[in-house]
């Protein structure tokens, strides 16, 4: 089955994923502390492939600090975190991964597309064609002139959703990618996370907004404190 | 071009600027130059060594950093981080990217005073392998100028260590050009200067020391960047 998987490429490889039950996202005993405080609590979870997951809870209680640790970009240090079979080691970040996390800072005098062309330069694989269409997913123009640093908040938003989407990666982290969007703005990004999910993503979505969250995902994660109970 | 590329230079208004701003300092320098009398041996020489009113450190420290800062700063977000995949690649990433400015700031330098220089010394002086060696040896110079930048943000988090360190190294550079005794040891644009016919064991010497500061750098970078938790200012 393996060697099915190797022949067939990468759809073949996530549908092979996906049959596996140890496939998913699995956190064990997770901890993080940052100056002297606890920022994650021997957080144990799993996520199964193929679904839209909601972190809510008040301020400073670790979903964004979850999110960059599943993004590899804060070293955990206690426990393990295991990305679609593949436990995450140090100082690096997941093989397929899209995310809307900040400090995001694009050059902020480039257009939507040529922000995608140089992020896209720094992966492989990815044709003009991929990044117009995520652009127009998310409902911006390609041909738009404008300079980011022109856009509105909400448009930044959609851009920062496009440069996650455009690689059509395994898995999406977002950490409050609808906060700036109008009503429209927010059905069309819902639109956007469960053709995601239909298409075999794991969505990993932190939010304030419970009503967004109970339309949107399939399982929720409530934070406190640095500690993570499902509901 | 490369996106990356238009990114840079067309589409950073600083860089642009910065890089129009040195070689206007160069064409000043042929201006400050030409009326001082001096034999016309002395000044080639000073030409050459791009030194001649020890403005390097001051001028071209400054001026270039603005090509630096933004792709360093790229580099430190959460996009490209992941989009790399290891901090490893990220950093190499990030080496060619300074390197790449740095060539390109040297290619200026080395072409902005040519004409002058070729008219007023048509001797077979500036020979295609010191104009190499000149551009070689200025890339190197700037590609530490990148580094220090690239390797204080990693270290301390923010972008101004970076920025102050690289124009203390400046400063440092203008004490060994200007001050007797001063800016020891020579590690800048002092010993970027190639030798009119160029001494090519004494610049491959001088070469290997900036490729060896270029190196420790490059490797304090990656040892900071294994390190460190990429937050938010309010995080922090």
């Amino acid at each position: 089955m393996v060697q099915q998987n190797k022949r067939k490429g990468p759809a073949a490889k996530r549908a092979f994923e996906a049959q596996q039950p140890n496939a998913g996202i699995t956190l064990s005993g997770v901890a993080k502390t940052l100056r002297g405080r606890t920022v994650l609590r021997d957080v144990t979870l799993h996520m199964a492939p193929g679904g839209i997951y909601g972190l809510h809870g008040p301020n400073g209680s670790g979903k964004t600090m979850l999110l960059r640790a599943l993004a590899g970009l804060v070293s955990i240090d206690a426990g393990s975190i295991d990305i679609l079979g593949e436990r995450l080691r140090p100082d690096h970040s997941p093989s397929s991964a899209g995310i809307v996390i900040e400090p995001m800072a694009l050059w902020p005098d480039c257009t939507g597309m040529e922000t995608l062309r140089l992020l896209a330069s720094l992966r492989r694989g990815m044709r003009e064609c991929d990044l117009e269409r995520a652009l127009e997913r998310v409902g911006l123009d390609p041909r738009d002139q404008r300079a980011y640093r022109r856009y509105s908040l909400g448009m930044r938003q959609r851009l920062h959703l496009a440069q996650a989407i455009m690689e059509r990666p395994s898995l999406l982290l977002l950490d409050e990618p609808t906060s700036a969007l109008d009503p429209a703005g927010r059905a069309l990004v819902h639109g956007v996370l469960r053709e995601e999910r239909e298409r075999g993503a794991t969505v990993v979505f932190a939010s304030h907004d419970r009503e967004e969250l109970d339309a949107l995902c399939d399982r929720q994660f409530a934070f406190d404190n640095g500690t993570v109970r499902e509901g | 071009m490369s996106a990356a590329m238009c990114a840079r230079w067309l589409r950073t208004p600083s860089a642009t600027a910065s890089l129009v701003a040195l070689m206007l300092v160069r064409a000043g320098q042929t201006l400050v130059l030409s009326p001082q009398g001096l034999p016309d041996q002395h000044i080639c020489w000073a030409y050459a060594r791009l030194n001649a009113p020890a403005m390097a450190g001051l001028v071209y420290v400054p001026a270039s950093l603005a090509c630096f800062v933004q792709p360093v700063r790229l580099f430190s977000r959460t996009v490209p981080i992941v989009a790399c995949k290891t901090r490893s690649r990220l950093m190499l990433r990030c080496t060619a990217s300074v390197l790449q400015a740095a060539a390109i700031i040297s290619a200026v330098l080395t072409a902005a005073p040519l004409p002058a220089l070729l008219v007023r010394f048509p001797a077979p002086a500036f020979t295609p392998t010191y104009l190499l060696c000149s551009w070689a040896m200025q890339t190197l110079f700037f590609t530490v100028v990148g580094l220090l930048l690239n390797a204080l943000l990693w270290a301390t988090g923010v972008l101004p260590a970076g920025v102050i360190a690289a124009l203390i190294y400046g400063v440092w550079d203008f004490m060994a050009l200007s001050v007797p005794g001063g800016g020891v040891p020579l590690v800048g644009w002092v010993i970027a200067g190639v030798d009119v016919p160029p001494d090519l064991a004494a610049t491959a010497h001088d070469a290997l020391r900036l490729v060896l500061l270029a190196g420790a750098l490059a490797s304090a970078a990656f040892a900071c960047v294994r390190r460190r938790d990429i937050l938010t200012n309010r995080e922090v």
